[in-house]
């Protein structure tokens, strides 16, 4: 455990010093204020996103209206962004056999750098989550908002629903995260470990659009980015997010565990 | 007896249908400096993989101090520090918190070793400097201080001089031999049979996936050719007929004056004669030494 210990601290001091984790976080906590500005500057609302059309009543529809665009392609990309080159990077750098040569095992290596990389999937969710909230509740303000069911919600229940809303994509954020590790140790390349994640998360997308099979939906990633909805109804339905969170633990552990069997039999030559 | 450094037998690596690696014994003792020598592609690097764990063989099997990476993982590597290929480090990063990071993987009292191994290379006054903008020397500067963070007993270099100027391969050298004085034994792949031939008490030479010899430094010696010069003379045509009165000299003409194949004591002998006979000498100088000659003959045709 030490090891791994001190694999995942040097792992977040590396993610920090590297300009690419430091301009997402950086999107994660302005974007959703530049959002709300931009909005405001307008009559117009995103009518077609679900709670899109309260977004110049109450600040509260503001994080769920972000949460429903970041589903869709941002939330794999944030993630992507450090997991796909966590492992590629070393390739890039010629850097295994460095790591490699010291006092600790491929296993401490990869659990360390796993866990640094799912650190900062969850800390980036998390700042998007609470940036979204803070922007809406101080540009828009703390009003009562419309649930699915038609109403109204008190500003602390809403407050609450959000959070949860937030915390319910992280099991999806997390899977994304290891699609992007195994992409990394697979590939090898930094491209493919961060491209490959958002592709794969759009073309999912658009399976779930082209009324796939209810069985395929259900298996889908992407389908767990929107098992929050049901949360927003008088009685609220908890069916999607245990799917969705059941499905994404599926995805997290086929990825991670191929990652690591991979990384474990792989020669270093080279890199 | 204590189990040695280095105990590798019958190492056979794949690539595909490419064997880089077919069945080469090596033994590396205490306080030994063992040079393992070929041309490109005979497969060293991929020894030195092999032997740091970092590429599994097909068969055969590494002891390192008794240790075997499948048996004891990376604990296999505790006592040994080293490179494989140029050294790499994150660009990023300082050359102090690169070895800070390579020190805390490390664990034991390595941390309080960095600013030691920082200066030992020579690197004290570039430690805050991130190793981006190092040059290729730095870098390999920068590895020779990682493999010492370790606190080693074997060091396993490859090419360690590589990329250093005249005064930075003379550094190295004498570190070399300090710590091998020390009872460091030292396993050192190198293209330069001029530093195998300072440095090393054993040598190795492979090519071909094989090694073609394996002993000691003397042992090579002896079985080496005599030793090539280029003589430029004031008349290399009378230089050369003079060249078949003297026992143990061979001479051939090339463009730039001759190419004379003789032992130290018979060249000293040939030139007198030339000296003798009124036939300038302008220049002399080595043009192959006799481990080189020894390296050519061993290696060339090896590879077939």
């Amino acid at each position: 455990m030490t090891g791994t210990w001190t694999v995942f601290r040097w792992e977040l001091y590396k993610i920090t010093r590297q300009a690419k984790a430091q301009i997402v976080l950086a999107a994660c906590l302005l974007g959703p204020f530049l959002f709300v500005a931009a909005l405001n500057a307008q009559s117009n609302v995103p009518q077609d996103t679900l709670f899109g059309r309260w977004v110049h009543d109450s600040g509260f529809a503001v994080p769920l209206v972000v949460l429903g665009f970041a589903g869709q392609w941002a939330l794999p990309a944030i993630t992507a962004v450090v997991a796909g080159d966590m492992f590629a990077a070393e390739d890039r750098y010629g850097t295994w056999k460095t790591i490699l040569t010291r006092s600790r095992g491929r296993t401490q290596v990869f659990a360390g750098k796993a866990l640094a990389a799912t650190a900062f999937s969850v800390a980036a969710t998390v700042v998007l989550a609470l940036a979204s909230l803070a922007a809406g509740v101080l540009l828009v303000g703390r009003q009562p908002m419309v649930g699915l069911s038609g109403t109204l919600l008190p500003a602390g229940r809403c407050a609450a629903l959000v959070l949860a809303s937030w915390a319910s994509v992280l099991p999806p954020v997390l899977a994304f995260t290891a699609l992007g590790l195994l992409l990394s140790v697979a590939g090898r390349s930094g491209a493919l470990g961060v491209g490959g994640p958002v592709v794969v998360g759009l073309v999912l997308q658009l399976v779930s659009l082209v009324n796939a099979p209810v069985l395929v939906r259900t298996l889908l990633p992407t389908t767990a980015f929107g098992a929050w909805h049901g949360l927003f109804a008088d009685r609220p339905f908890y069916g999607p997010l245990q799917q969705g969170t059941l499905v994404s633990a599926l995805y997290l552990a086929v990825c991670a565990g191929a990652a690591y069997a991979l990384l474990r039999r792989r020669d270093i030559t080279g890199g | 007896m204590p189990d040695a450094p280095v105990e590798a037998s019958g190492l056979v690596r794949r690539f595909g249908a490419a064997t880089a690696v077919a069945g080469v014994d090596l033994r590396v003792g205490p306080g030994r400096v063992h040079g393992l020598v070929g041309p490109n592609g005979a497969g060293k690097t991929t020894l030195l993989a092999m032997i740091l764990g970092l590429v599994r063989p097909d068969a055969g099997a590494v002891r390192l101090f008794g240790r075997t990476h499948a048996a004891d993982g990376a604990r296999a590597l505790d006592g040994v520090g080293g490179f494989v290929e140029a050294p790499a480090f994150y660009p990023y990063l300082t050359g102090r918190a690169n070895l800070a990071l390579l020190a805390d993987l490390d664990g034991g009292g390595a941390r309080g070793r960095v600013g030691a191994a920082l200066e030992l290379a020579g690197l004290g006054a570039a430690a805050g400097t991130r190793v981006g903008g190092y040059s290729v020397g730095m870098r390999q500067r920068l590895g020779l201080a990682a493999a010492l963070l370790r606190d080693p007993r074997l060091l396993v270099l490859d090419e360690p001089t590589s990329g250093l100027d005249p005064s930075g391969r003379r550094d190295v050298r004498a570190l070399v031999a300090r710590l091998a004085g020390e009872g460091v034994a030292v396993l050192l792949s190198s293209h330069d049979m001029d530093e195998v031939e300072d440095l090393c008490d054993d040598v190795t030479i492979v090519a071909g996936g094989r090694a073609v010899f394996d002993g000691t430094l003397a042992d090579l010696r002896g079985r080496a050719p005599a030793p090539a010069f280029r003589l430029a003379t004031g008349d290399d045509r009378a230089a050369l007929a003079l060249a078949a009165d003297v026992p143990g000299v061979a001479a051939e003409a090339r463009d730039d004056g001759l190419l004379v194949r003789a032992p130290r004591e018979r060249l000293d002998a040939y030139v007198i004669a030339l000296g003798r006979a009124g036939v300038a000498v302008r220049a002399l100088a080595l043009e192959s030494s006799a481990l080189r000659g020894a390296f050519f003959a061993l290696t060339e045709g090896a590879d077939a």
